[in-house]
């Protein structure tokens, strides 16, 4: 067993290192570098745009170098801590990654946790009412969020919000961008929380809902359920005391998978939102070719995903004697 | 002034004569008059428009032209409570012996607030169209001052000359002047700019030539005491004062010479403390090569000084050693702190909008175009703002066109460098139907490559080639020789294919290039020429255009003032017709042959070598001589009778849009027609 | 399948007619029973019966033909079809509409004019067209006298006509789906199959490709692949390669599926014995094994479709995807993505309901098919 452990590990490592490989050529893919995305936008606004400049600051970013050079340093400099450089915002990655990443993992537990409460119950629901009105309402309403484009739902429901006077857009409201923690402002972020919670959250509720339907509707034919519905055991006890449990058990045990979707899963809704996390970031550095912020947060992603299956892959190897034995 | 006006066309002339004369605004501006007046310290209105001769570069220029005498000094509240807590030295410690003098543009405005803004990240700024344009520049110049040197100013200077025989200019500096930090500015922090960073390979990073003589070589800076210094020009430079006006050539060298090996011999030390490998590194750090004010810890001279940076937001607050005062004695700026909300990049600018709409911010965010007005227009009162629309005059077409002459391709070649093939296309754009459809209207058939209010335009200009004449366009191809395919649909290349011609285009920063491709393809369709559209990232764009692999160029005529050709480069008027290696919409391989002496690139017929010439000559004259006018109108001549950029329609008017809070700030025809943006915004106040 | 013999079932009840049809059906027969209950399943598939014969007749049946532009009728709302003039019940007509540009928010505005009428026939002459581009016809479902419009749901910011473009669109939509799921489909197939039926070191080298592949993000991956098309590519050919990309990113999880059940098959006692039989190992997978996970892997690509539907559309935002003159439904949401249409034009949203409904549809669809297809139950 602990062979097989290292083995994986080992792998995992090495997957990582790759992946960090790959992904720093793919951004470097699109022709032309952060240089030329920097002119472009001067002289898209007006801007004077002087060669010399763009050949200095080309050197100062260290980009006249080749691809692996560029790799080889950025990635001995990462071992030593040092996740370079942002040239957009000439700031460390480090710093940049660091005050987002905290607003990213709220968000998405919360819309996680959206999608969990609200998925199982429609689950269960539409299980025990199979088949029936009741089922079809829930299943209608839970396969909706899933259903419509996320930029285009967001972008709808801010506009009704708007309409009605409420808040929209980012975390806060500006007045409190930079004000000390205070009940207003806590308030103000509980006003702006709901919005990206229900759209990211809505789209992972039908997925839920419908494991646990199935699961569900496997246990209920269970003898068990049938023996203790026979004996008299009243109904929402006899839900509530096994078939639940039991149909929950697929839904937690995956729920490891979910380790990168906190980070990256809702790039698109953060974007038409404009929420301080580093879905966006990761975007805007994707078209500047932003380099090293880019490659950071890749090898930040692929790590968690290949941690996150990794764990997963543990959890069932321990959970689950079948595996282990083969 | 009158070129300016006839900019505005139709519609929008009728719309803004309305606004001058009882519309919305001069409501608003009664709004305003009233509760100046209900509000004894409240903002005093000025009534002398329009507003020109506003700039003294010092009090005694001030009291010499207007007759009036300069109040006494006065600052801000927040300052006052400093100095009261021993905190900061007494104002007439802060300021200049002679500081320069605005006349605000309608108010003297009142002291307090924060100005809320959104910007995005770039390269260490902060696109705001509010922070970028409150540099201290030597010269202050006017909104349309043009390549006229008597409309500037001295401005981090109190006043200079230039010899007698036109081989120096001496400056005499402002006493007393301090550095954000309380530190005096002297001639050393001025020697230090010119001798220890443009002179240095390893620091600098803008363009020598205006600090060089003909001959390549630099010109030099003496000390003649504490506050003047002579440049010697190593020759003659006529337009110094045009070519230096943007130019802020004065760093600190109480601060900077800590890493710099000249001035402390412990430079590499000290950055390496730093995290920098060595002195380069830590001072171009903390002297940005494009932006001086994005590390708190550099001195500056500007009216607001960065003091936080956050993931989400970045605050300025006001320089309390701010040299600036207005006609009633206040220190500038009003405001006393910006904070900016910094969004992403990429991100969606339709819900900055709407936090816009929502009062969360006091400027619109630079997106918005002539295409949200409707929006715009539609919540402007219960957003509490008002739009601004102003005629884009540096721009002169919203989309133009110059086809790859240089091509690789020998028919494609022969078709693009025949002016008939250019007439053509010119001839098939329905310019009205883009006007309506995309342009709300506000737009006129043009296709010159600069704008009317260039010196050597004339009005034949604009419209050359500009009517929508299919039949015409048709005959001129037929005269080519193009042949149709058997259904009348397409004209055919050698190889019997139609002709096809890859239209690559961008749009991230302009949002109706998609729809002006759509429609100019279907007109391109009456002619039969098959234009096959195709959208491409920025960056991408301009690799393909510098390879020479394109088929046309494709991009918004904007960046073409007279004043930045004159200073700069006339760069809508020579190949590549734009920058140049970025945005290189045509035929980057003649200029780059230019450049290395024949070495690279492709050497260009005589007639642009001709256009490079004359180019050059015409940066080497005079404004306002005849030699000015006659070499920039051939020149300007050449281009429109070659189609080379040909435009479609004229840019339309800038909108942005800015809350009622905010005051003083460049908005009708008295500010002569400048952006918001693009205006000294120290003068703008906050009135709730 | 060999005939199965119901002895133990007593036939003469009638309450066991049922039964014994039951136990006699064939398994197509068993699912299509199972399919009929479940209700949403059958809408699903009646709705998606409907949009694909829309997709495949779209000349005939959108009012205008693909791009034709009225360029005085920019931003109008829809038409509605009038059934009464002054109280008196007529044929079906529209009111022509008077323009006017608001001189404040220069937006243009349309309002009926009721002195204009223009009749409404039911395949009645319009713009003529190729059906499949071969056909010559000029007769459409709907169409109206010149020079009234008929906007179902308003027309767009260049003046066409939005029905006929989401009806046009549909042909990428629906089909992009449907490609892109095919072809992760195959990928997944042969090499989940090679990598299930092996095992082994042909077993590590896939998955561990396929692992690498699934923990590169998704959007760098698009934005590379998007900037590698060459640039000469047209419509048709950069539609093709978004579909692989769509499906790029698709086929890692369905390889993973088909090892994991070929995996589980392998071990069963008739493919066993098969094996021993000799029988072949391409004969096996093909007629001992596919059969067995057909059902699974149906469900499991009628459930990817609406991911690709709305991946398309996700594309298109993001500004990677098709783009203009093409028409697809990513690119009608592209459109209305902006405050302008939300606040001012609802009606340019619009296309967001055939979305929606096409991806419900596929979902129940799928559903249905899953529980139908399910022996155990």
């Amino acid at each position: 067993m602990w062979a097989y452990l290292t083995r994986r590990f080992l792998y995992m490592v090495l997957l990582i290192l790759v992946t960090s490989m790959v992904s720093f050529v793919i951004i470097q893919l699109p022709a032309g570098d952060y240089i030329t995305t920097l002119a472009v936008r001067y002289a898209a606004t007006g801007q004077v745009v002087e060669q010399e400049v763009l050949d200095a600051l080309r050197i100062q970013f260290g980009l006249d170098q080749p691809v692996y050079i560029q790799y080889f340093k950025w990635f001995t400099n990462v071992l030593q801590g040092d996740l370079g450089w942002s040239f957009q915002q000439v700031r460390p990655v480090s710093e940049l990654v660091a005050e987002r990443i905290g607003v990213t993992a709220l968000i998405s537990v919360c819309s996680l946790t959206f999608a969990y409460v609200v998925g199982i119950l429609i689950g269960v629901v539409s299980a025990v009412f199979q088949y029936s009105v009741l089922d079809y309402v829930f299943t209608i309403v839970g396969f909706l969020g899933l259903a419509s484009p996320n930029f285009l739902l967001a972008l709808i429901l801010m506009v009704i919000i708007f309409n009605a006077g409420g808040a929209v857009g980012g975390l806060y409201s500006t007045e409190y961008l930079n004000a000390p923690w205070s009940w207003a402002k806590f308030l103000d972020l509980l006003k702006h929380i709901p919005l990206p919670m229900i759209i990211v959250g809505t789209a992972g509720t039908a997925g839920v809902a419908r494991v646990m339907r199935a699961t569900l509707l496997d246990e209920l034919q269970k003898q068990y359920v049938v023996t203790a519905r026979s004996k008299g055991v009243a109904e929402i006890r006899l839900l509530f005391k096994y078939p639940i449990r039991v149909a929950l058990n697929p839904i937690t045990s995956t729920i490891g998978w979910e380790l990168p979707a906190i980070v990256s899963g809702t790039v698109i809704t953060d974007m038409v939102l404009q929420l301080p996390t580093v879905g966006p970031m990761l975007f805007s550095a994707l078209v500047a070719e932003d380099m090293f912020i880019a490659s950071s947060l890749l090898l930040f992603l692929t790590s968690l995903t290949v941690i996150g299956t990794f764990v997963s892959d543990m959890l069932l190897f321990s959970l689950d004697p079948r595996i282990r034995v083969n | 002034m009158t070129r300016t006006r006839l900019i505005l066309l139709g519609l929008l002339a009728a719309m803004m004569a309305l606004a001058a004369c009882g519309g919305p605004a001069a409501e608003e501006d009664a709004d305003m008059a009233e509760t100046a007046e209900e509000m004894m310290d409240g903002p005093m209105a000025l009534d002398q428009e329009p507003w020109v001769d506003y700039q003294f570069s010092t009090p005694a220029e001030y009291e010499a032209e207007t007759g009036n005498t300069l109040p006494g000094l006065q600052e801000s509240p927040m300052l006052a409570a400093r100095v009261a807590s021993g905190d900061l030295p007494e104002l007439a410690n802060r300021m200049p012996a002679n500081p320069f003098v605005i006349r605000p543009p309608r108010y003297i405005g009142t002291y307090g607030g924060e100005l809320r803004l959104v910007g995005f990240p770039e390269a260490g700024s902060y696109f705001t169209g509010f922070t970028e344009s409150m540099q201290a520049n030597l010269f202050a110049g006017d909104p349309t001052a043009g390549p006229d040197p008597n409309k500037y100013h001295p401005n981090l200077i109190e006043g200079y000359s230039i010899d007698d025989d036109g081989s120096g200019i001496t400056m005499s500096l402002r006493q007393g002047m301090k550095w954000s930090d309380g530190d005096p500015v002297d001639a050393d922090d001025w020697i230090f700019w010119f001798d220890s960073i443009l002179q240095d390979e390893r620091l600098f990073f803008g363009s020598a030539n205006n600090y060089q003589n003909q001959a390549g070589e630099w010109m030099s800076i003496e000390k003649v005491d504490d506050y003047t210094i002579r440049y010697d020009f190593n020759g003659t430079f006529d337009k110094v004062v045009v070519a230096w006006s943007t130019a802020r050539p004065v760093a600190p060298v109480h601060y900077l010479g800590q890493f710099h090996p000249d001035y402390d011999e412990n430079a590499d030390a000290n950055a390496q403390e730093l995290g920098f490998d060595d002195w380069v590194g830590g001072f171009t750090d903390k002297n940005m090569r494009k932006n001086y004010s994005a590390r708190p810890e550099r001195p500056q001279l500007n009216p607001f000084i960065l003091k936080d940076v956050e993931a989400t937001f970045v605050t300025w607050e006001r320089n309390p050693y701010y040299w600036r005062v207005d006609t009633a004695g206040n220190q500038l700026p009003y405001i006393d702190s910006i904070l900016v909300n910094v969004v992403q990049q990429g991100g969606d600018p339709e819900v900055l909008k709407l936090k816009f709409m929502s009062q969360e911010f006091d400027y619109g965010p630079s997106q918005i175009q002539i295409t949200d007005l409707p929006v715009l227009r539609n919540n402007e009162e219960s957003g509490n703002y008002r739009v601004i629309i102003t005629d884009n005059l540096s721009t002169s077409s919203a989309l133009g066109v110059a086809f790859n002459y240089s091509t690789q391709d020998e028919f494609k070649s022969k078709l693009y460098n025949d002016v008939r093939f250019r007439q053509a296309h010119a001839l098939a754009v329905d310019r009205n139907d883009l006007s309506e459809t995309i342009f709300l209207g506000t737009t006129r058939p043009f296709t010159a490559p600069v704008s009317e209010i260039w010196t050597g335009y004339e009005d034949w200009m604009g419209t050359y080639f500009a009517e929508h004449d299919v039949e015409r366009a048709n005959a001129l191809l037929d005269e080519m020789g193009l042949e149709w395919d058997a259904n009348g649909e397409w004209r055919l290349d050698p190889n019997g294919d139609p002709i096809t011609i890859l239209g690559e285009y961008a749009t991230e920063w302009l949002g109706y290039h998609d729809e002006m491709m759509e429609l100019l393809v279907d007109d391109f369709k009456q002619i039969g020429i098959r234009w096959q559209p195709k959208f491409v990232p920025e960056d991408t764009l301009m690799s393909r255009y510098v390879a020479n692999e394109h088929d046309v160029g494709i991009w918004n005529t904007d960046g073409g003032s007279e004043l930045i050709a004159y200073r700069n480069y006339p760069m809508r008027l020579i190949p590549p017709w734009h920058w140049q290696s970025c945005c290189a919409m045509s035929s980057y391989v003649w200029r780059q042959w230019l450049d290395t002496d024949g070495a690279e690139g492709i050497e260009p017929p005589e007639q642009i070598k001709y256009m490079y010439d004359l180019a050059f000559e015409w940066l080497a004259t005079n404004p306002g001589t005849e030699e000015y006018e006659s070499k920039i109108n051939e020149l300007i001549t050449i281009n429109v009778e070659n189609l080379y950029l040909w435009g479609t329609v004229s840019a339309p008017p800038s909108v942005s849009a800015v809350s009622n809070r905010v005051q003083n700030i460049a908005e009708d025809e008295a500010f002569g027609g400048a952006a918001p943006g693009a205006y000294p915004n120290d003068v703008a106040f906050i009135h709730e | 399948m060999s005939a199965f013999e119901p002895t133990v079932i007593d036939t003469v009840s009638a309450a066991s007619r049922e039964q014994e049809s039951y136990y006699l059906a064939s398994q197509w027969q068993l699912i299509r029973q199972r399919f009929r209950r479940h209700r949403l399943a059958m809408v699903g598939m009646a709705i998606l019966a409907i949009l694909y014969t829309f997709a495949i007749l779209a000349e005939f049946i959108a009012p205008y033909n693909m791009g034709t532009r009225f360029p005085e009728a920019i931003y109008h709302p829809p038409t509605r079809i009038q059934f009464a003039h002054e109280g008196r019940l007529q044929r079906p007509f529209v009111y022509g509409s008077v323009k006017e540009r608001d001189s404040y928010t220069l937006e243009l505005k349309f309002t009926p004019d009721p002195d204009a009428r223009y009749p409404i026939h039911l395949f009645g002459k319009g713009e003529p067209y190729r059906l499949w581009n071969l056909i010559p016809l000029e007769r459409h479902l709907l169409a109206v006298e010149e020079p009234g419009h008929l906007f179902l749901i308003g027309s767009d910011d260049i003046g066409r006509d939005l029905m006929s473009q989401v009806i046009f669109g549909s042909r990428i939509s629906l089909t992009i789906g449907l490609v892109g799921v095919t072809v992760s489909f195959l990928i997944g197939v042969v090499l989940g199959g090679i990598s299930g039926y092996f095992g082994g070191i042909v077993d590590v080298i896939i998955q561990r490709v396929i692992e690498f592949l699934i923990s590169i993000p998704t959007i760098p991956l698009w934005f590379a692949l998007s900037a590698a098309l060459p640039p000469d590519w047209g419509v048709i050919k950069t539609y093709f390669a978004i579909v692989c990309l769509l499906s790029l990113v698709g086929w890692g999880g369905l390889a993973r599926v088909v090892r994991g059940k070929l995996l589980e098959l392998r071990e069963l006692d008739y493919v066993t014995a098969a094996r021993i039989m000799g029988v072949s190992v391409p004969t096996n997978i093909r007629v001992h094994m596919l059969p067995n996970f057909m059902s699974y892997l149906i469900v499991a690509l009628t459930l990817a479709v609406p991911g690709m539907i709305l991946g398309e559309t996700a594309l298109s935002f993001l500004g990677l995807g098709i783009r203009a003159p093409a028409v697809s439904w990513g690119v009608l949401l592209e459109r209305s993505g902006n405050l302008n249409a939300i606040q001012l034009y609802p009606w340019m949203v619009s296309p967001v309901l055939f979305v929606v409904v096409t991806v419900l549809a596929f979902n129940f669809l799928g559903d249905g098919l899953r529980d139908a297809a399910d022996p155990y139950k």
